[in-house]
């Protein structure tokens, strides 16, 4: 019986069973239950939101900002499509399995790195990173680059790096007009010149694309995708011509190779002066805006003098080795053996801001890696920067068109008005030199600016007097920026107290005749310039000319607005003249360009010295404006910081390139040259085709273009068999060419020879001697003085070129340039 | 007593303690109630399976059908098998229970050595690709079967004492112990210890026992937690999944988002996103998570209402079987549908930490779906034998 009830479930099982099915039927699923509750009523919105963030991908669509044309339609930037490359270091491992994770890792990081060309090192730890859901790896991979990775993705399986769109801008002509273009940032926001002033308008909308997308990033099959298409941007076309951009940076390279000490460097500018078109604008060393990183020329210089300085200063018996890794790319591989980095400077500070605010919350001591650094960072600025409109400095003696025609206009003087120059002028006590210490004698306005007279000038300026003269500047616009469409220009400086501190000192005015004592831009002279020459309108310059939209329709065309009218015609007709005489008989003979008629000033500055200086430093320029008559261009060139010790005077130095850029820039416009009888000698013929021909018809045909001959060789022939120069050849003036009559030309080469330091007739002859033929450039052959000398000759000497060939000779005066 | 009741009455009468293996008498059908709810969540269960697992197998396999074809096929046979079992006089059990608890050690034993390591752990014996199994499933089965049997052989003095009540289950237990810990099974080990103690419990085991045990692992774990950081961060992990998305971070928190994002209502059938490819592994561990998000609170309540009332239907199959063993298989097999069911249950929902823990009926797993079967099919067959308890 016990054994029988034993064996059927007793009240203690059944009990327990309740107790079992209460606790797990009951207690156990019905906190399952509360907590579904809890999960998908309470917090609903919560996981909602959650599953929207993992669920969906918001892409920013970038679009693709505007072009930037020259006034031709030649592109000068323009942006690539190219895509953002990150990976997600979780995904990198966790959905390829053949691997370990760290294999997968490491694979993925050597790919990435030899295809973009990291540091692997870096790379792996990025792509280790698995408490981040997206690591950047690299901005702006142009497209066949994203397409290997993508194929080499498929072919290894493997996942996590992800691509989006992204924009790279691309400088078709690498270093020219940097300073004009700019550059972008990182982010492709404009950070210098048309890049950052029309940022705006190139950068255009960035769409939008939200997708569902399931988690290996393919589409998900739910209508609620979001796209809003991409806006891009405008494109700019610019009043550069690219041509006449190229002349002026030639000319400008040639100039700085020229003048090596030349230490802040050379600017130009090259506008019409009737609208206030800006043609051409650089200040060379220029840099490449695709490689805006890479510092050159003289900002290498300086930078390698200032740290030099620093580690004088603060460690000056520590050795050390900073390499050009450094200095010209910026890496810190380039910290050879820099001792004591860390060390903070007691007498630098600098602010320490508050992370959150951004408030500067104090100042701290710098360290010495710091300031190392910032020499570096200042001359990338400086490298940047377009000097031509946001560097002033004084302008010297080209700032006497406007002592002169404010003189005039404001009736203080007349074209008559006599003046005498004894070489010296006092001013309560102060003695001020003419550049001409022997004095120039009596002369009259017109002469005073073509002897750019210093005390003349002081007598115009007392005539007009400090306010009037103070209200001229105004007018010029020369305490005022010009309003050019670039960003970064500077409004110059003129004395802080304005006028009153002007007529505080009473040489400030003297001096301020002849361009001395206050800073303004080259932008700001050319301007002024262009209004003097340009019957009196002061106009703003532009160099933005049109905004395209992305179709290629015009948005917006800018208008020459003209400020106001500062001088009358007249008066602007006695400017004109007053410098075409400038150039033609006085101190700027050197800008003269055979077949235009040039008018010009020239400037030689006197500049504040640095600290460090042991001699008087100087700037050189010069304004040239052709034709002169009507004016189409206005060239603008400044020398920067030369020493007094080497050439440094505007007529010498600057001019030239003035001449230069005229004489190249004329032709491309159409302006052919129109020789007047003085120049006869100047005029090109070209050489005809006379082989066939018998010795009296070829006789004809030279005397056609004014050209001799003489016939070389025997005579074996009826008809003439060969010729030098060939047929083509432009010659100057009365050449004389050689004819075969029966025979050809041996086909010898002869060197060109050293001309340096002959006169032009010595040249002639030397040349002719050697069977070549010479192209005169420069000072008008009734001008020719003792002083005459070649400035340069191409081909160089020694080059070993065909009997008949061409060498240019540019001569310029060496004498009574002063100024 | 001087009124037997019915059943007293009608077991005095029948049942010959020497004889478990007289024929078997049918004295009603099988019950109605956990066949149909077996059929019931057999078929939900598949059909969570499709919605949850066709983006997953389309990736994975190149074919959205897979894990729903080979569920179906091994269903069908398992529902076959359930049958037949279910017609299986249970007694034959404990014949050789011990052969087969044996049989299924060795196995377990040897497992670490042939066995098949997938997803980092060797827990799998296999013949070829397609077809593996774990041993520790069928231990499962096994220790319900022994202890089922050897306790309701016990006499109940013995039972309640704890040299014999207590000692040689834990001893075999520890064998077990050993095996699992050298596949480190820890969830299997626990459910197993769980099973086993729970057919302890009910056939009468003192539970004082247990007031130490327990109170010293609760010790014993917030010890470890408090001086193990990675035991910490998992705690951390559990409490806020979003704080670190990383490996059960992010699949606790993708399992989280599908069931919050399910609403009340749910996305609809078929609609669900969080399985696109979010989930991890949505044919196996949290196909309910999937099934949340498309079906919403309703959907998920009817699931749980149906492994609640499944499991009340094999408990109450247990207090109403004849004799001690089919009422300590009942509970075992009962016990062992709860504790797997709702395991997985509080895994996906967040009420426990993130580990292995597949959804009876629900979750892709050929063999395990045969033997879940089985066990039904046992159940089953013990409802058969069980007398009218509302009269009891």
């Amino acid at each position: 019986m016990a054994g029988m009830n034993s064996n059927s479930p007793n009240g203690r099982m059944r009990s327990r069973i309740a107790v079992l099915i209460l606790l797990m039927c009951g207690v156990c699923f019905s906190a399952v239950f509360v907590r579904l509750f809890y999960m998908q009523v309470l917090k609903y919105e919560f996981y909602t939101s959650k599953a929207r963030q993992y669920q969906t991908r918001d892409t920013i669509v970038a679009p693709s900002r505007g072009t930037i044309y020259d006034r031709n339609m030649n592109k000068l930037a323009e942006s690539a499509a190219t895509e953002r490359i990150s990976v997600n270091p979780n995904d990198v491992y966790k959905k390829s399995r053949e691997l370990n994770e760290n294999e997968q890792r490491e694979n993925v990081a050597r790919m990435l790195a030899e295809t973009l060309g990291l540091n692997y090192e870096t790379v792996l730890q990025q792509v280790s990173d698995t408490t981040k859901q997206s690591k950047d790896i690299k901005s702006r991979v142009d497209q066949d680059t994203c397409n290997t990775i993508r194929q080499w993705m498929v072919e290894n399986g493997s996942y996590g790096i992800n691509f989006t769109p992204d924009t790279r801008r691309y400088y078709i002509n690498g270093a020219f007009a940097a300073q004009v273009l700019g550059m972008t940032d990182g982010d492709g926001v404009g950070s210098y010149g048309i890049e950052a002033s029309c940022n705006a308008e190139l950068t255009g909308k960035p769409g939008r694309l939200v997708r569902a997308e399931n988690a290996r990033n393919s589409e998900m099959p739910f209508d609620n995708d979001q796209y809003v298409p991409a806006e891009n941007g405008n494109s700019i076309v610019l009043t550069i011509d690219e041509t006449i951009q190229s002349i002026l940076e030639n000319h400008l390279e040639t100039a700085l190779a020229d003048n090596p000490y030349a230490r802040d460097g050379v600017e130009g500018i090259v506008m019409n002066p009737k609208t206030g078109e800006i043609y051409a604008m650089a200040s060379m060393p220029d840099y490449d805006p695709n490689e805006p990183y890479t510092l050159t020329g003289i900002y290498y210089n300086e930078e390698k003098r200032q740290i030099e300085e620093l580690m004088e200063t603060y460690q000056p018996d520590v050795p050390f080795e900073i390499t050009d890794e450094y200095y010209i790319y910026g890496r810190s591989a380039g910290f050879v053996n820099l001792p004591n980095q860390d060390m903070e400077l007691p007498d630098r500070t600098r602010p320490v801001t508050d992370n959150k605010t951004g408030k500067v919350i104090g100042q701290r001591p710098s360290t010495l890696i710091e300031e190392i650094r910032d020499c570096r960072s200042r001359q990338l600025i400086q490298m940047w920067t377009n000097h031509t409109i946001a560097s002033a400095q004084e302008p010297g003696s080209t700032f006497k068109l406007m002592t002169v025609s404010a003189g005039l206009e404001s009736g203080s003087i007349a074209a008559t008005t006599p003046f005498y120059c004894s070489g010296e002028r006092t001013v309560t006590g102060q003695t001020i030199h003419c550049w001409r210490r022997i004095g120039h004698g009596a002369e009259d306005t017109m002469q005073a600016l073509m002897n750019s007279c210093n005390p003349a000038m002081i007598e115009i300026g007392f005539k007009t007097g400090a306010n009037t003269f103070y209200e001229y500047m105004k007018a010029y616009g020369l305490l005022e920026k010009t309003g050019i469409d670039l960003p970064g220009e500077s409004k110059g400086f003129f004395y802080r107290g304005g006028l009153s501190e002007f007529k505080s000192s009473d040489t400030n005015l003297p001096v301020a005749t002849f361009g001395q004592r206050f800073n303004v831009t080259s932008l700001q002279m050319a301007s002024m310039i262009a209004a003097v020459v340009d019957d009196g309108k002061l106009k703003t310059p532009y160099i933005v000319k049109e905004v395209l939209y992305p179709d290629g329709s015009v948005k917006s065309t800018t208008q020459t607005e003209v400020k106001r009218q500062v001088i009358s015609k007249e008066t602007s007709a006695f400017m004109r003249e007053a410098m075409y005489q400038t150039v033609y008989n006085g101190t700027a003979t050197n800008a003269y360009v055979a077949g235009y008629n040039v008018g010009g000033k020239t400037a030689t500055a006197e500049i504040p010295r640095e600290k460090h200086d042991m001699e008087d430093r100087y700037n050189a320029g010069i304004t040239a404006v052709a034709p002169i008559e009507d004016p189409q261009i206005l060239v603008y060139i400044v020398v920067k910081d030369i020493p007094k010790s080497i050439d440094h005077g505007g007529g010498k130095v600057a001019a030239p390139i003035a001449a230069r850029v005229v004489a190249d820039v004329m032709p491309y416009l159409g302006i052919e040259p129109v020789y007047s009888s003085e120049e006869s000698a100047r005029a090109e013929h070209t050489v005809p085709n006379m082989v066939g021909m018998t010795e009296a018809e070829a006789e004809r045909a030279l005397s056609e273009v004014g050209m001799e001959y003489r016939v070389r060789g025997k005579v074996e022939s009826e008809t003439i068999t060969d010729q030098i120069p060939a047929a083509g050849t432009k010659l100057q003036g009365k050449s004389r060419v050689i004819l075969y009559m029966g025979g050809e030309q041996s086909g010898e080469e002869v060197p060109v020879p050293n001309l340096n330091g002959l006169t032009p007739q010595e040249c002639r002859d030397l040349l002719q001697s050697r069977g070549l033929y010479m192209k005169r450039m420069g000072i008008p052959n009734k001008n020719t003085s003792q002083g005459t000398r070649p400035l340069r000759q191409y081909p160089e000497s020694g080059t070993m070129v065909a009997e008949g060939t061409v060498v240019t000779v540019e001569f310029i005066n060496t004498t009574n340039i002063g100024d | 007593m001087a009124v037997y009741t019915h059943d007293e009455q009608y077991k005095q009468q029948t049942y010959q303690p020497p004889q478990p293996l007289s024929p078997p008498r049918i004295k009603k059908g099988m019950d109605g109630p956990l066949l149909f709810m077996v059929l019931l969540l057999m078929a939900t269960g598949l059909l969570a399976l499709f919605t949850a697992s066709y983006v997953y197998s389309y990736y994975n396999n190149e074919n959205s059908m897979y894990y729903f074809t080979r569920q179906g096929i091994f269903a069908l046979a398992g529902i076959f098998c359930m049958l037949i079992i279910s017609r299986i006089n249970y007694h034959i059990y404990g014949f050789f229970h011990r052969y087969f608890f044996i049989g299924v050690l060795v196995l377990m034993y040897l497992t670490p050595f042939i066995g098949k390591t997938v997803k980092g752990a060797k827990r799998w014996i296999g013949f070829g690709e397609t077809f593996r199994f774990q041993p520790s499933e069928l231990m499962k089965v096994a220790v319900i079967i022994s202890f089922s049997y050897v306790a309701s052989q016990m006499a109940t003095e013995d039972l309640r004492t704890f040299r014999k009540g207590v000692m040689p289950f834990l001893e075999v237990l520890a064998v077990i112990a050993g095996a699992m810990v050298l596949q480190k099974h820890l969830s299997g080990t626990v459910i197993i210890f769980a099973i086993g103690l729970i057919v302890l419990f009910v056939a009468g085991i003192k539970i004082w026992y247990f007031v130490p045990v327990g109170v010293t692992g609760v010790f014993a774990a917030v010890a470890y937690i408090l001086t193990n950081s990675y035991a910490q961060e998992r705690v951390a992990s559990w409490l806020d999944p979003f704080l670190d998305l990383r490996d059960t971070g992010w699949q606790a928190a993708m399992s989280h988002v599908a069931i919050g994002s399910g609403g009340i209502w749910g996305l609809g059938l078929g609609q669900g996103r969080q399985k696109q490819l979010y989930i991890p592994e949505p044919a196996n561990d949290f196909v309910f998570s999937a099934w949340c998000e498309e079906m919403g609170l309703l959907g998920a309540t009817l699931i749980l209402v149906m492994f609640g009332y499944l499991i009340y239907r094999g408990f109450y199959i247990a207090r109403s079987s004849r004799d001690k063993f089919g009422c300590l298989l009942a509970t075992g097999i009962s016990a062992k549908l709860a504790i797997q069911a709702l395991m997985n249950l509080f895994v996906v929902t967040g009420i426990f930490p993130v580990t292995g823990a597949a959804l009876p009926f629900f979750s892709y797993g050929g063999t395990a779906l045969m033997i879940q079967l089985a066990e039904m099919g046992i159940l089953l067959n013990i409802s058969r034998f069980t007398v009218d308890t509302e009269q009891n």
